[in-house]
């Protein structure tokens, strides 16, 4: 193992580790934090409630987002909700089920410390939210109501309609607009973060490029939080927003931070169904849909053909001719099986040959039952927006004939390696977020991403970035004409005159696309080692080929959105390589992470706890080689056990 | 492609509740009727695109402001300060170049949130209630 | 589906801008409005010309971004929806779709194109021709 790899889990009993921690570690008094700057990549939940928590404390924090504004990060468009833990239904919810059915849901490939600590400040953050006046929905006696969520047999996820994440993110937003009136933080909207500054292996800055003007700018702080999110979109198809990019972690990686498992990435069961060649995104299906959604497709071949043909509607397939497969294999949890559970389930029945569309890539989500129980206002009130956004796309009204869903890539558990303080391998270097690796193992659960963004960035890091900057008191601001500033900023602007030398002859999302075929491909929902090897093998060709080929027109000294896809696809053209290295080396099977050649006989996945019971932690090393590490995951509190959603 | 940073501009001058990190009661300790969350909640559904402006002839960013002011005001977490908040919001939406409005109801055809412009009237209550304890 | 597009081109909030004419043909009527501007785009880049510059970002109707003033109504003619959520098949084949950045003395335009001198005409390959 690194020396690196020290995940600095405290001593002592699980429910008592965070609380010791936080009595030893150190802290800055209000006149210290006044010298010391921060810098906040990023400002969806994560990155937005931890820049204004920050600015709240005292230190002068920086933050920046590649839109026009923070709010429009992806975080607004989380649909179903989040969880915590207050057992408001009375249901017998605790810390401990939370955290038991999270490791559980990441097939016990997520650290125990960090996972029980994040179910214990679940808490804070519901209390956090209602006062900022998050409009949570209520029950008539005017308390906080919630619903179900797959992974869980107990209703803890607090919800605002189909529209939570942009509430919470409305309300991080809000405190951020404070700090920033008051001057407690500086926001450098429109700026995108192209390489991390290191001097004497530490962290001390940033190399920003000013997307209106093309002005590269250098920015020096003591610290620097990555809080930018997945790199989902490396797929090209996916739920993730447009711009979403890993770009900031990867320049992270090639800094010196260590990647964690960056071949977990989570496919959503219910996203509408790829229609044609033309797409540019994917569009989620809340998951809270299946609290009322019941998932089906046809038994007989024959209806099949008859929906294809558009001979028939699926309404008229009778109670009997449906087989609602996901009841049928997992009679304890039914519809509301983790989320890789359900993505493979629905893949398999589109394999099958039981795939309602054209492209036999769809499944039929249900809601005639519940409108029957119910009435149409209940289901309006819970889902309207979802129905609506459903129907727009679509154009086919979900109340009278059932939607259609497929899975699509959602989100990415890897992410930067940190320990428990949330520090990856580079000192002064925070990641935060989808941005880390930490909490969801092999699968997140769903309404447990929020969850973690606002935990990280409210509760855990404003604590544990103190006690690394309590040895930096005596640290003057670094100079940014030092000469690390200096070769970054050179680097930097070569990569961007070779881009624009090339004059090639496709544009980014050329490749961008051909790269998320080979991904979909080989590298999503079911993997073998030939596929993963071709990957590999591909990915570099491609590779090649971009940087011989790519049209980037215009120039760098203003508004070129070309350049921003170009920089961003070339660095995803560097991370799917990875992404594939390391779903090649894991040979087991485990969450969203399926290795054909490792499953039961009933295709449920097969984990090989005696070889890869750890984290890989990958390392970047000269010629753009990659090493792995292993971090052991070490379960003192939690039996492992084979994932049983079936009884 | 336009700049909207007058938009954020305009939230900061108090589009928040004054709460810092840590430190607030229960979620559940202040109830809220039902009708009141789900009122605030459809004034929140917001989000900032600008549509609202762009359709005035008179450039207002009423709508726009009323949204917020509203689902604030709704709240009794957001109520304690809403009378500064209006006046501070309104106050940097007319420092700001924005039109004032005539009530032609663009807006609220336009809105692709469906926002409605009974919004603007408790904008205009909250802000006259402010003015007149001055 | 084939549209001619009367887009509004502009440099900055400094510079005259002016209306361009482009056409477009085999648009499915499930595609939407930006994936439409997509290909526009993809188009431009591959013919050496300029392409359009616009914000977007979620494309499913939530984040804001996207900012188009479309046949004489923001976010275009369908209602209770962003630009990114408008669909191709609200228009008619053949029609004739005027599109604009917002209008109004409290957003300045950053830019609608982009300034420099047109490249050099090039072909595209067919999308999957490699590999």
């Amino acid at each position: 193992m690194s020396e690196k790899l020290n995940a600095k889990i405290p001593e002592g009993p699980l429910m008592e580790k965070w609380t010791r921690h936080k009595a030893a570690i150190r802290v800055v008094n209000p006149a210290n934090k006044l010298k010391l700057d921060i810098i906040v990549v990023g400002t969806g939940l994560g990155g937005a409630s931890a820049a204004a928590s920050l600015g709240e404390l005292g230190y002068n924090v920086k933050v920046f987002c590649i839109s026009d504004s923070p709010r429009r990060a992806h975080s607004v468009a989380a649909q179903g909700g989040i969880n915590a833990v207050k057992n408001y239904p009375n249901d017998n919810d605790s810390i401990y089920r939370l955290f038991h059915d999270t490791i559980k849901g990441g097939d016990y490939r997520s650290r125990e410390a960090n996972v029980y600590r994040l179910a214990e400040v679940s808490n804070l953050i519901i209390d956090q939210c209602v006062a900022q006046g998050v409009p949570f929905a209520r029950d008539y006696g005017g308390l906080l109501d919630n619903r179900s969520f797959g992974g869980a047999q107990v209703s803890r996820t607090f919800y605002a309609r189909g529209q939570t994440g942009q509430q919470l993110l409305l309300g991080a937003y809000a405190s951020l607009n404070r700090a920033i009136s008051k001057g407690q933080v500086k926001s450098y909207p429109r700026h995108e973060m192209l390489d991390l500054i290191l001097i004497d292996g530490h962290a001390n800055g940033i190399i920003t490029r000013n997307l209106v003007t093309g002005e590269i700018e250098r920015h020096s702080a003591h610290a620097v939080v990555i809080a930018t999110g997945g790199y989902g979109n490396v797929f090209f198809l996916s739920t993730n927003a447009m711009n979403s990019n890993g770009s900031a972690v990867w320049q992270c990686y090639k800094k010196g931070a260590f990647f964690g498992n960056p071949g977990f990435e989570q496919i959503h069961p219910s996203c509408i169904p790829i229609s044609g060649d033309q797409q540019s995104k994917l569009t989620l299906m809340s998951e809270s849909l299946r609290n009322d959604g019941r998932v089906w497709v046809p038994k007989k071949k024959e209806d099949i053909e008859k929906l294809r043909n558009k001979q028939i509607k699926a309404s008229q397939i009778p109670e009997e001719g449906r087989d609602y497969y996901l009841e049928r294999r997992y009679p304890a949890f039914g519809n509301l099986v983790p989320r890789d559970v359900a993505s493979r389930a629905a893949k398999e029945r589109c394999d099958a040959g039981y795939g309602v569309n054209e492209t036999g890539l769809a499944v039929f989500l249900d809601f005639s039952t519940a409108i029957q129980h119910l009435g149409k206002h209940v289901i309006e009130e819970r889902y309207g927006n979802l129905f609506q956004m459903y129907e727009k796309i679509v154009d086919v009204n979900p109340y009278n004939e059932p939607m259609m869903i497929y899975p699509a890539i959602h989100y990415t558990m890897g992410g930067l390696w940190v320990d428990y303080n949330l520090q990856t391998t580079i000192p002064g270097l925070y990641a935060i977020g989808e941005a880390n690796f930490s909490d969801h193992g092999g699968n997140r659960l769903g309404a447990s991403a929020l969850m973690q963004g606002l935990a990280d960035g409210y509760f855990i890091l404003p604590y544990t970035i103190g006690d690394y900057l309590a040895g930096k008191i005596q640290e003057k601001k670094t100079d940014t004409n030092h000469p690390a500033f200096e070769k970054a900023e050179k680097k930097i602007n070569e990569k961007i005159a070779k881009l624009f030398a090339i004059k090639g002859i496709e544009p980014a999302d050329y490749y961008h696309r051909l790269l998320g075929k080979i991904m979909w491909n080989y590298v999503g929902m079911s993997r073998n080692e030939a596929g993963l090897k071709k990957a590999i093998e591909d990915i570099r060709v491609l590779r090649d080929e971009f940087w011989k080929n790519v049209c980037v027109p215009g120039e760098n000294n203003e508004f070129n959105q070309e350049l921003e896809k170009a920089l961003r696809v070339a660095d995803f053209l560097e991370i799917s390589e990875l992404m594939a290295m390391d779903a090649l080396n894991r040979k087991e099977s485990c969450g969203g992470h399926f290795r054909e050649e490792m499953q039961t006989e009933d295709g449920e996945t097969k984990r090989d706890d005696q070889n890869f019971s750890y984290v890989s932690c990958w390392e970047h090393k000269d010629n753009d080689t990659h090493e792995m590490h292993k971090e052991p995951l070490n379960y003192e509190f939690v039996k492992l056990a084979t994932r049983n959603y079936k009884d | 492609m336009v700049n909207r940073g007058a938009f954020d501009k305009i939230l900061q001058a108090g589009g928040f509740v004054s709460v810092n990190t840590g430190g607030v009661p229960d979620g559940n300790a202040i109830p809220v009727a039902k009708e009141k969350a789900d009122e605030s909640m459809d004034a929140a559904s917001c989000i900032g695109c600008g549509a609202c402006v762009a359709t005035c002839k008179n450039s207002s960013a009423m709508l726009f402001v009323a949204s917020r002011v509203s689902s604030l005001a709704l709240l009794p977490q957001g109520k304690v300060e809403a009378a500064r908040r209006a006046k501070a919001m309104v106050a940097k939406m007319d420092e700001l170049g924005f039109g004032s409005c005539t009530n032609t109801q663009a807006c609220e055809a336009e809105c692709p949130k469906g926002i409605s412009i009974t919004h603007i009237a408790r904008l205009n209550r909250e802000y006259l209630c402010a003015k007149l304890k001055d | 589906m084939d549209f001619t597009l009367k887009i509004w081109r502009q440099a900055n909030a400094k510079a005259k801008g002016k209306f361009e004419i482009y056409k477009i043909s085999n648009i499915s009527p499930d595609t939407s409005f930006l994936e439409m501007m997509d290909i526009l785009n993809d188009k431009l880049v591959c013919e050496g010309r300029d392409p359009v510059a616009f914000d977007h970002d979620c494309r499913e109707g939530i984040c804001g971004m996207c900012s188009l003033y479309i046949n004489g109504h923001a976010h275009g003619p369908d209602s209770d929806i962003t630009t990114c959520q408008l669909h191709m098949r609200k228009f008619k084949n053949g029609e004739t779709i005027t599109v604009e950045p917002w209008r109004s003395r409290g957003f300045p335009v950053i830019k609608t194109w982009w300034l420099t001198a047109a490249l050099s005409t090039r072909f595209c390959k067919p999308e999957g021709s490699f590999l």
